[in-house]
């Protein structure tokens, strides 16, 4: 096979794939299923701040302002120093890091735009995102559906009750945001439940996804717009739990809207739809821009004279690939870049060393080991990844040809530091630009592939 | 002026014993008030093997023990029918096995004696053949197999069924409240105690004309504390906990020192276990250590030769209350009890502990316990435990009706009516304040909304923490990843939790999954925590509030 592969079916390997083909390189991207993209909540993170939490500072200290992301990239790359944004621009620095993010904010707007979702923020504006549990995260990107929900200039917050909803507790919501604003200095925003009038949009469904797939309909758009007539006004947010749509959530808002803030609350699974969304809309995105899509389980990578071989993990499941550039996309336990087993922790397609944040190895070691008592603690086995260099090359022995993205590179915690869609989506833009330039000059030159670019 | 409340019997402890003294009392009329540090059975008792066995192993050494247990087993079954399965064992038997299928037979033909006492059949010979068609994944290499019968229980609502009982006949009961100090005569008497709630801090009194040490492992602490000495040979013990059923049978597997385990099917999940050590280590922070995993999972090995292939969650750890013995093998000490007055020969008339035993006995030594405290009391009421249903023990439910009624699932209904037994229609009305229709809050048990309010309203529960037991929250796959913060919020509006101390009991609770997960970390079970570390910290956002 000439062209590249990207291996990994979540933000970073979409967002390689995309940039591969949209610079002209055949490729393919093979996938064993969603990856841990499908499951996050709504926004993509590319700086979080936390209120409360010590380690995701959100104000300056001296002046109490609220710090942007912008501000916040310079805190993280002064203090993290094998986090991926320091790996890969901790000699360019702060500006050089958000002009590079703004860059790719703009591409995977214009792949999502095309799907029906719209990306929405920046890094100079803080998004104020209510949590279905009622706490605020405060973020920089957000998706169709949860970015409706942004707190800021809004004036009220009306909290739909829907009985019966899994994950969904109206009330409970309202009584921790409530005390988050109050906290958080945000009043006066008063935040009011009201039960809704009629709810057969959700009646019997129990999950919010079957509510979800019901509003893709015209029957449950009717329903639901029934439901929310009379409540919320202008600046007066419609606070809802992720329901609107499993395909339609842009169409369904517009309809639904009629002038006032509606939104969804950001969710975890298994009651989140937002990542199922953000992964359909980044498959046909891939697809569109003819990606080719492969289903099916990579077991291992091998390099025999300046050639790749990726092998399938079952025999004969798919016909071994033969990329000229591979960019490794394949996340950490959720997504099976990263294995736990009788082998210890391990890296299942190079073999490559695993470091935790201290560049302590943690592969060959029972998974055990490597955590420490204390939930809250800084654990190395979940910061713990293969280590890039500043060309997110694999290091130290990987063959030519082959460049990390996602989470699959180590270094951060991203349940602690909740940059994971950030690391993602920087890492998958440079990590396919440098296959691609590594790709296209290859073929020019007509000869194996060199190092890259 | 701190509170004060006066009773006949103070109970230090809220575990099997306690509540099952507390219960018995409480049933002859006497007054009764019951401390309890932590949860309701949250001790020993949670960290049993579950079973009301007759403990076939005790029969050459305590054949007393084994009577008892199988008799009292009998008795559990009548009194709380819908807390009891029954468990059918499968005992392998190698050509290495130190004793033949011959040996064993015999012993197990003795057993069989005892085996109508709690309703079990006779033992089965089966040839190879036969027992792997049973269970498929038994080692090859087995010479044959037998079957026994045994029976398991929900040890944790055993607690709480007794503790109910006994509020209904009067008895007070205080979870999350330690005693600290005796409240003493001028004449050394040994009056009550004052004790602490742990989660007001507030310190009050429980003044009583006796008081029974039934704090377990925790016996010689508490009888520190009263100015008394009582031994005993702490002995720790682990499960590891499957993340499903292994194996529809209990199958007996050999420790590499030749003691008996086993892997064994318990409500929705299979169990391995269990230990046996001398333990000298911290009372309040047991953790299932590397080596223990790795003995119990090498025995488990030879019986089920892929058991390593199956999903560890969690570990259940506890230590025994043993009576003390000198210079013998943990496996060998007595598994009797004794009732100590502290009066007799010792400086603290008022005082009784009770130590040593097994749950499958646990009401016998309560008949015990409480004959011994209404002799002193001058009471003669007699024992009523035996026949007295437990509540929700009363009458069989009907669980496709209960399901039909309450618009539920059919698992969601049996698990109420597991848990429940007769009061299950009861648990499934306690309704939202604006009548919701049931919400399922944790599929893996599952768990409703109803189910969180009523062990809330009617059940005492103070803490989310309680419900891990009550309820069975938080212990399938995901570890509570997707349950937690909506049980939370319903207990919030039921027991007025503000914002702060709602996100606070989160963190408590995952971080207690978190130590008994940490140590069998493993396989997917690494991917499910991983998740779970992304719910807590980046949707939870409790990133200050974690232990």
């Amino acid at each position: 096979m000439s062209g590249a592969l990207v291996i990994g079916g979540g933000l970073a390997g979409s967002a390689a794939a995309l940039v591969l083909a949209e610079a002209g390189v055949p490729v393919r991207r093979l996938a064993a299923g969603p990856g841990a993209t499908a499951l996050t909540g709504g926004s993509i993170d590319v700086a979080a701040a936390s209120p409360g939490v010590p380690h995701l500072p959100w104000r300056d200290p001296r002046s109490g302002e609220a710090l942007p992301s912008r501000a916040r990239l310079r805190i993280l790359l002064s203090g993290a120093s094998r986090h991926p944004y320091t790996t890969t621009f901790g000699a360019a620095g702060g500006e050089a890091l958000a002009a590079a993010f703004e860059r790719a904010t703009e591409r995977l707007a214009g792949w999502l735009r095309a799907e029906g979702i719209d990306l929405h923020g920046s890094l100079d504006r803080n998004l104020l995102l209510p949590s279905a549990q009622g706490t605020l995260r405060i973020s920089d990107l957000a998706l169709t559906g949860v970015a409706s929900s942004d707190l800021g200039g809004c004036r009220k917050v009306t909290i739909v009750d829907v009985p019966g909803v899994e994950g969904w507790d109206a009330r409970g919501c309202a009584r921790t945001l409530a005390s988050e604003i109050a906290a958080l200095g945000l009043g006066p925003l008063p935040v009011e439940v009201v039960r809704a009038r009629d709810d057969r949009f959700a009646s019997g469904a129990g999950s919010p996804a079957r509510i979800a797939a019901r509003l893709d309909g015209a029957e449950g758009e009717g329903l639901l717009k029934a439901a929310l007539e009379g409540l919320g006004g202008a600046d007066e947010l419609v606070l809802l739990p992720q329901v609107l749509g499993l395909v339609r959530t842009r169409a369904l808002l517009a309809s639904v809207s009629q002038g006032r803030p509606v939104g969804e609350a950001l969710s975890f699974p298994p009651f989140a739809l937002a990542g199922y969304r953000l992964t359909r809309a980044l498959d046909r995105a891939c697809a569109a821009a003819g990606v080719e899509l492969l289903r099916g389980r990579a077991g291992r990578v091998l390099a025999a004279e300046g050639r790749l071989r990726v092998e399938p993990e079952q025999p004969g499941a798919f016909e071994a690939l033969e990329p000229e550039g591979l960019v490794l996309a394949t996340g950490r336990f959720v997504g099976g870049g990263l294995e736990a087993g009788p082998r210890g922790v391990h890296e299942p397609l190079l073999g490559l060393p695993v470091s935790d944040p201290d560049g302590r190895r943690v592969d060959g070691i029972p998974a055990h080991r490597s955590v420490r008592k204390g939930y809250a603690n800084p654990q190395p086995l979940y910061a713990a990844g293969v280590s890039v260099d500043g060309a997110l090359r694999p290091q130290p022995t990987a063959p030519a040809g082959v460049w990390a993205a996602g989470e699959w590179i180590g270094g951060f915690d991203p349940a602690r530091e909740r940059t994971g869609l950030g690391v993602a989506l920087l890492t998958g833009i440079a990590a396919g630009e440098r296959a691609a330039r590594h790709v296209l000059g290859s073929n020019d030159s007509g000869q194996a592939p060199r190092g890259p670019a | 002026m701190s509170r004060v409340l006066p009773c006949d019997v103070l109970v230090i402890g809220g575990g099997i014993n306690g509540t099952g003294i507390a219960r018995d009392l409480a049933l002859r009329g006497v007054s009764v008030a019951l401390v309890e540090r932590r949860e309701l059975g949250s001790g020993t008792s949670w960290a049993s093997s579950g079973m009301i066995h007759g403990g076939l192993r005790y029969l050459q050494q305590d054949p007393e023990v084994t009577h008892h247990s199988c008799l009292d087993s009998g008795a559990i079954q009548r009194i709380a029918p819908h807390l009891v399965f029954r468990i059918p064992f499968l005992m392998p038997v190698f050509s290495d096995d130190r004793i033949g299928p011959e040996i064993v037979e015999v012993g197990l033909e003795m057993y069989d004696a005892y085996q109508p006492l709690k309703n079990g059949r006779p033992h089965t010979r089966l040839t190879s053949a036969q027992a792997r068609e049973l269970e498929p994944m038994l080692s090859d290499r087995i010479e044959c197999a037998f079957t026994l019968d045994e029976w398991g229980v929900d040890a944790g609502r055993l607690c709480i069924a007794n503790a109910l009982d006994a509020m209904a006949h009067g008895a007070r009961v205080f979870t999350h409240t330690e005693a600290v100090e005796p409240l003493r005569s001028p004449g050394g008497r040994i009056e009550g105690a004052r004790v602490r709630d742990t989660v007001t801090g507030e310190t009050w009194q429980v003044e009583a004309a006796l008081t029974m040490n039934a704090a377990g492992p925790w016996v010689p602490q508490v009888s520190e504390m009263m100015g008394e000495l009582v031994r005993q040979r702490p002995g720790k013990g682990i499960h590891l906990v499957f993340e499903r059923r292994v194996s529809n049978l209990a199958i007996y597997a050999r420790g590499v020192d030749g003691r008996d385990m086993f892997t064994f099917p318990h409500e929705q999940n299979s169990m391995a276990g269990t230990t046996d050590d001398d333990y000298y280590g911290d009372l309040d922070r047991i953790e299932a250590t590397e080596d223990e995993v790795a003995y119990v999972l090498e025995a488990m090995e030879r019986s089920i030769p892929d058991i390593r292939r199956h999903r560890v969650t969690h570990t259940l750890q506890g230590v025994r209350p043993t009576l003390y013995g000198f210079g013998a093998y943990e496996d060998e000490l007595s598994r009797d009890y004794e009732v100590i007055d502290h009066g007799a020969g010792g400086q603290a008339p008022g005082l009784f502990t009770i130590t040593g035993g097994k749950l499958a006995a646990f009401r016998l030594m309560a008949e015990d316990a409480a004959d011994r405290l209404c002799a002193e009391l001058g009471n003669d009421a007699p024992c009523r435990t035996a026949e007295l249903p437990l509540p929700g023990g009363e009458e069989p439910v009907d669980v496709a009706a209960l399901a039909r009624k309450a618009a539920i699932s059919l698992p969601a209904a049996l698990r109420l009516a597991f848990r429940h037994g007769a009061r299950a229609g009861q648990v499934v009305g306690a309704s939202d304040p604006v009548q919701s229709p049931a919400r399922t809050i944790c599929a893996c048990e599952p768990v409703l909304d109803s189910e969180l309010r009523h062990v809330a309203r009617v059940e005492g529960v103070r803490k989310l923490s309680d419900c891990m037991l009550r309820v069975r929250l938080g212990l399938g796959a995901c570890q509570g990843a997707g349950c937690t913060a909506s049980a939370a919020g319903v207990l919030a509006e039921e027991l007025g939790w503000d914002a702060e101390r709602t996100i606070r009991e989160v963190a408590e609770f995952a971080a207690q999954r978190w130590r008994a997960v940490a140590p069998v970390l493993d396989g997917a079970q690494v991917a499910a925590m991983e998740v779970h570390r992304s719910v807590h910290f980046g949707m939870i956002g409790m990133g200050g509030a974690v232990p």
